[in-house]
């Protein structure tokens, strides 16, 4: 054991430390709250659990370099063919010529077109404000991918890949294996969200680029762990939202940096 | 006039020619026909199996043929409600011989119009899940219901005018036709025996449902429109799609009663009840529709090109002067403008001009739709390339299927149930003979 | 002596000091450093209508004089993802050496609200905390109004009443008619002969059932030749995406396999007699280590390490708290060197020692300089004198350190692309996974790049394992499989990977292969879905021959 002194004090002091607070350490990591993960909520005896979550998303374009990541780990973990891409990264030049990589994923509408749309309501949102197929009622007529100005939706022409036993119970927040003839999308991994874990893409962002952020406790944070009021986040960065002026009111927002155009404006 | 004894045997005797001799190619031409529904059939037991992904669809352009094929089905089958309920209603006899064979056509084409959503559909099987779970929010749950209710509307207008003709049928052809024939002949005829109390009756339903069934079908076109409207697609993004639709239905149907027309008149030598006089007044029609068509056209064009915002502006160069141009101008060509040239010069404004002219309108309306659905998908709406949709052999077959459908159908029905309303022609002769009968007595007090 | 103090001191302010990350030094304090105080405090009262609440934070030095002009960071403790830190803005300390703030609570009840300060022109940093309690009314998210709300609720009921007055006129004209001509039909008069205009024998052969028999037929015999005619071909499964797999429509079947057996498989979620998930199922486990025989298994999601038991189930050995400095959460990198197990941790770049029986030995800080990007540990390995190497997968390069945890060196720049695991082979070389590259490199210790093997095989490679020979085993979650490769580079083959399973579709019994270890003539995987899977290398023999 090669310690340094100063880590044998160190220790030490961390011991001394947890002796005089431990009960103010223990309450406070006790206190699940409102702040704890589903798991551990439910988990904790005075878990006063009053609302849900609304699950958003972030997306600073100041960082993402394009490597896709993102896609690959989406497309892995919900074993998607290669052309569904739930999370798509689309190359834009902006106006003053600059490149810039910009990652689309679904946009979570508060008045989602696709919705509207559904002639079996198979397409649904979730109390926490995710946009959900049931793959055992869609009847796979399609109008919601017309209907869909960010073209988030993705149809399964071809049969999906299986995954290997062990899965074969999908559900609507975590449809794997996806149904032939039935539309699929981005469901913001909520299912990894309640096990206390990040979004596939979330977590494969090598670049930090991707925030998840609950709208009811305003955190939004990353795979690193920066972790930033949102609001404010979102003020302070001038950050906008695609195609606002369709009344979509998606809630994924964007923080421009390469001399993009702010506002909703379609891209050519 | 009344018709003299002779004059209406020899009505019954054409009208029922189909019924007794077909012909010696009758069912040449129906083996033909079924074998390219019986191909059609086995490219969508293939679909069945593999999935969409034996059609040239993807991810971007999710509709493709079978969209534009429902669309156009269905419109053209307006051509019949059209001929026939407008016609009966502003009282133009020269409807008369024309107006079994466009209802028959309405009925036809809408019935494999509406089967074309079940193709189209990932989970045909899941059909049942409209009515289960149907959510009154949709456009596809309006076309569910509107294309239904046409259809039985449809069928109800081609039925009451033939009860008296299907008495007629059992009349003249009796018992020997077959008993099962016999017995379908009996039932459906109701016990016709032309009383007045009957025709008083039977002139009432036609004339409500006649009135029920134009604003059915503007609304069956328009809810067919809105599957297209209630999206933010730019070209389908507009408010002129209702009326657009409806009045294209409007001009790609009477253009397949002008084809049906002329069809089944050079088959089954109906020469003597329909004329030249016939296909010139349709093709008044069929005109008239094809410049109120390029009417709309212009005002769409003109107000977004006006302004060019940038997806209509990407819109209207693909189609003006882009990759997609070649298909818009030979629409608006041969769709258009020669028709129109066809019908108002006096030179071939014959039976074989006015045809032609069908002939071409029926396949720019049908490009049309295809040029209605495709590059509204196919334009993005993000920052990505345009995606191209070629369709696959197995939608090409399916489309054919159908197509072949209709006259197959259509020659089966005309198996059964005379050819021309004989009972509306003698209807319209009476009337004629006692408007005759009443301007004698006025003339001569 | 100073740590101590110093700890001390702020123990009743800062409660929970392990949950932060060290300030990072960037250069080592010098005794001319002033030691700084900072108090945080809530007035009473609310700030604004809506509820907020203010917050002050007085920052002092050691001697008690205000410090302004300083910058003062406020967070509030999130557990919404995990316990992470919420950085609710800065503000800058007046003359009264106060930074103020407004915190608008988004939920009642309490509130852990941290302020820091992060140092600089000779001041130490200093941190504070504060339990506030807030009653305002949550303050939640609404969603956007759609507009027209009534209109729209009402005109299906509109639209509705339309299409059963509809229907409504249809029936009645149906019912009408039909019962019009019916109440004038003839009586039935039997015997009547209808007038004949044809002649009899002209139906003979027809009829109505007939008519229709022909295509009907046809369309009826077109079910089953339409089956048999498309029954052959297409259908295909598209295997593009299974898990990992960058390259479209690839399936590993045709790779040659390297001779080994699985001996054992210890399925990651295991059940107990009422079909419940046992508590010591392995979540996500990521990487494993063999210290004594034992073999440990770290489970990234739960942030624990558990260790295989004799009955081949998982036990729970070490439970990180999940947010102190200990914690393993989302940590996928293991090693074990002189009987401890050394983990790289990502949530504040510890790398934390445990003993095999779960005792925590001691935590490492690791002191890296400021890069881009906070660094994630993918791999990691410690040589015989102790230092220790990181791979650091945000900034593309290796790093080693010392066994204190101070910066030493760093290789591979400029030639990495996301590195990931790491192993050391006998001669001290570092192997090190070029993900980016689809390769596997090995360095000298000095940072010379020495070889680059896998770019024709790999495809999506996680980790590396070399044996005492020198042969390299590589997991390869897009392979499905552990790529092996001979001490020269030469690709022997692929242990697992695809085989046609019992439905025809591919499946390996290595979905998700990460962590992978060898130990004399076994292989051990962990395999992010299914578990661990040890494997017998039956080509020991054969590789002793070629040598």
């Amino acid at each position: 054991m090669a310690l340094s002194r100063r880590e044998v004090l160190q220790a030490l002091g961390a011991a001394a430390l947890f002796l005089v607070t431990g009960e103010a350490g223990r309450a406070l990591m006790r206190r699940g709250g409102r702040g704890g993960t589903t798991a551990s909520a439910t988990d904790s005896a005075d878990g006063h659990e009053t609302t849900e979550r609304q699950w958003a998303a972030v997306i600073d374009l100041r960082r993402c370099d394009g490597c896709r990541y993102c896609t690959e780990a989406c497309q892995s973990t919900h074993y998607l063919p290669k052309e569904m891409e739930w999370i798509k990264v689309y190359e834009v030049e902006a106006e003053n010529g600059n490149q810039f990589f910009m990652p689309r994923l679904c946009m979570q509408c508060e008045n989602p077109p696709c919705l509207k749309v559904c002639p079996v309501a198979a397409t649904y949102k979730n109390s926490e404000g995710v946009i959900l197929v049931n793959q055992d009622r869609c009847i796979g007529c399609r109008l919601c991918m017309a209907a869909c100005p960010y073209e988030a939706r993705y149809f399964n022409f071809r049969k999906p890949p299986q995954p290997p036993d062990g899965f074969q119970q999908p559900m609507p927040e975590f449809p794997v294996p996806q149904r032939l003839g039935t539309v699929g999308k981005c469901v913001l991994c909520v299912h990894y969200i309640k096990e206390g874990r990040l979004p596939a893409c979330v977590e494969a962002c090598r670049m930090d680029a991707i925030y998840i952020a609950d709208l009811n406790t305003r955190v939004m944070t990353n795979r690193s762990g920066e972790t930033y009021e949102m609001s404010r986040y979102l003020r302070e960065n001038d950050a906008f939202r695609l195609k606002e002026e369709m009344n979509t009111s998606p809630r994924v927002w964007y923080v421009a940096g390469h001399g993009q155009r702010l506002k909703g404006e379609r891209w050519s | 006039m009344v018709l003299q004894q002779h004059q209406k045997a020899d009505l019954e005797l054409t009208a029922m020619r189909p019924i007794t001799r077909p012909g010696e190619y009758y069912w040449v031409i129906v083996a033909g026909l079924s074998v390219l529904v019986f191909a059609a059939a086995v490219a969508y037991l293939q679909q069945l199996k593999e999935g969409l992904g034996v059609t040239g669809l993807n991810q971007r352009v999710s509709w493709g043929f079978y969209i534009g094929d429902m669309v156009f089905f269905i419109g053209i089958s307006y051509g019949g409600a059209m001929t026939s309920a407008i016609l009966r209603l502003t009282n133009a006899p020269w409807r008369a011989p024309l107006s079994r064979i466009a209802e028959t056509m309405a009925v036809t084409s809408v019935l494999v119009g509406a089967v074309f959503p079940l193709i189209d559909m990932g989970r045909p099987e899941r059909m049942v899940y409209l009515f289960r779970y149907g959510q009154v929010g949709s456009p596809v749950l309006w076309d569910v219901i509107a294309v239904n209710t046409y259809l039985i509307a449809g069928a109800i207008f081609l039925y009451l005018p033939l009860i008296p003709d299907i008495a007629v049928c059992r009349d003249r052809l009796g018992p020997n036709t077959g008993k099962l024939r016999y017995l379908l002949y009996e039932r459906l005829a109701l016990g016709w025996r032309g009383t007045d109390r009957q025709k008083r009756v039977l002139a009432w339903g036609t004339t409500v449902v006649a009135i029920v069934i134009i604003p059915l079908a503007v609304a069956v076109h328009s809810v067919l429109a809105f599957l297209f409207g209630v999206t933010s697609r730019p070209g389908w993004d507009s408010t002129i799609f209702a009326p657009y639709f409806v009045l294209g239905a409007m001009f790609s149907g009477v253009a397949t009663v002008i084809i049906a027309v002329a069809g089944f008149r050079w088959a089954y030598h109906l020469e003597e009840y329909i004329t030249r006089k016939h296909f010139e007044y349709l093709g008044y029609i069929m005109m008239t529709l094809g410049a109120g068509y390029g009417y709309f056209m212009f005002s769409e064009y003109m107000t977004e090109g006006y302004k060019l915002h940038e997806g209509a502006r990407d819109m209207m160069e693909l189609m003006i002067v882009g990759r997609l141009a070649p298909f818009m101008w030979l629409f608006g060509i041969g769709g258009l403008v020669v028709p129109i040239l066809l019908v108002a010069l006096p030179i071939t404004r014959n039976i074989f001009g006015i045809t032609t002219a069908a002939l071409a309108v029926l396949a720019a309306m049908w490009l049309k739709r295809f040029l209605i659905v495709v590059p509204g998908l196919a334009e993005p709406m993000m920052p990505t390339p345009l995606v191209i949709y070629w369709p696959s052999r197995v939608e090409i077959m399916i489309t054919l299927g159908a197509v072949a459908a209709i006259p197959l159908l259509m020659m089966l029905f005309f198996r059964l149930f005379p050819i021309i309303s004989i009972f509306e022609i003698e209807e319209v002769a009476e009337e004629d003979a006692k408007r005759t009968a009443e301007a004698l007595h006025q003339a001569v007090p | 002596m100073r740590t101590i103090a110093a700890c001390l001191v702020m123990a009743f302010l800062a409660n929970f000091v392990p949950l932060l990350p060290e300030p990072a030094l960037a250069e080592d304090p010098g005794d001319a450093r002033v030691r700084t105080t900072l108090e945080v405090a809530a007035p009473a009262g609310p700030a604004n209508e809506d509820g907020g609440a203010m917050l002050s934070a007085r920052l002092s030095a050691e001697d008690g004089r205000p410090l302004g002009g300083a910058r003062v960071t406020f967070y509030e403790l999130s557990t919404v993802f995990g316990e992470r830190l919420m950085e609710l803005g800065e503000a800058m300390t007046d003359t009264t050496g106060t930074a103020a703030l407004v915190l608008e609570p988004a939920w009642p009840g309490e509130h852990s609200i941290i302020a820091r300060f992060g140092g600089g022109e000779g001041l130490e940093p200093a941190q504070a905390t504060l339990l506030l309690q807030t009653d305002a009314p949550p303050n939640l998210h609404e969603n956007a109004a759609f507009g027209l709300e009534q209109p729209r609720k009402w005109a299906p009921f509109g639209f509705g009443l339309l299409v059963l007055a509809v229907w409504g006129v249809l029936g009645l004209v149906m019912a009408r008619v039909v019962l019009g001509i019916m109440a004038d039909a003839p009586a039935p008069a039997p015997g009547a002969v209808p007038v004949r205009i044809f002649s009899r024998g002209q139906f003979s052969a027809s009829s109505a059932a007939r008519l229709l028999a022909a295509p009907a037929l046809l369309l009826l015999t077109a079910l089953p030749v339409g089956w048999f005619l498309t029954s052959g071909g297409g259908g295909e499964p598209d295997q593009a995406a299974m898990p990992g797999s960058s390259h479209a429509g690839a399936s590993t079947a045709h790779l040659p396999a390297f001779p080994a057996t699985l001996e054992q498989s210890i399925s990651a979620i295991t059940t107990d007699a009422s079909g419940d998930v046992r508590r010591d199922s392995a979540d996500f486990p990521s990487d494993l280590a063999l210290v004594d025989g034992r073999v440990l298994v770290l489970d990234s999601n739960k942030g624990r390490m558990l260790t295989v038991t004799s009955e081949e189930k998982f036990a729970r050995t070490f439970e990180s708290n999940r947010g102190g400095e200990t914690s393993l959460l989302r940590a996928v990198a293991m090693t074990s060197h002189l009987g401890l197990i050394y983990i790289a941790a990502p949530l504040y770049g510890n790398v934390v020692v445990l003993e095999p029986s779960g005792r925590v030995d001691h935590v490492i800080k690791t002191r890296i300089p400021a890069g881009i990007r906070p660094f994630h540990p993918a791999g990691v390995a410690v040589d015989e004198s102790d230092n220790i190497w990181i791979s650091d997968s945000s900034n593309d390069r290796v790093v080693s350190l010392s066994p204190s945890g101070s910066f030493l060196a760093s290789i591979g720049d400029g030639d990495l692309d996301t590195p990931g695991g790491l192993a050391l082979d006998a001669a001290g070389n570092l192997w090190v996974v070029d993900s980016g590259h689809h390769q596997v490199k090995q360095y000298a210790p000095g940072g010379l790049l020495l070889t680059a093997i896998g770019a024709d095989q790999l495809k999506k490679p996680e980790a590396v394992a070399v044996d005492e020979s020198g042969t390299v085993f590589v997991s390869d979650a897009g392979l499905r499989a552990v790529a092996v490769f001979g001490i020269d580079g030469l690709f022997l083959g692929v242990i697992a990977g695809d085989q046609p399973g019992h439905d025809g579709e591919m499946a390996s019994a290595l979905p998700y292969p990460y962590g992978v270890k060898v130990a004399s003539d076994r292989l051990y995987v962990v395999d992010r879905l299914s578990g661990v899977h040890v494997f017998r290398l039956d080509g020991a023999s054969v590789r002793e021959g070629e040598r």
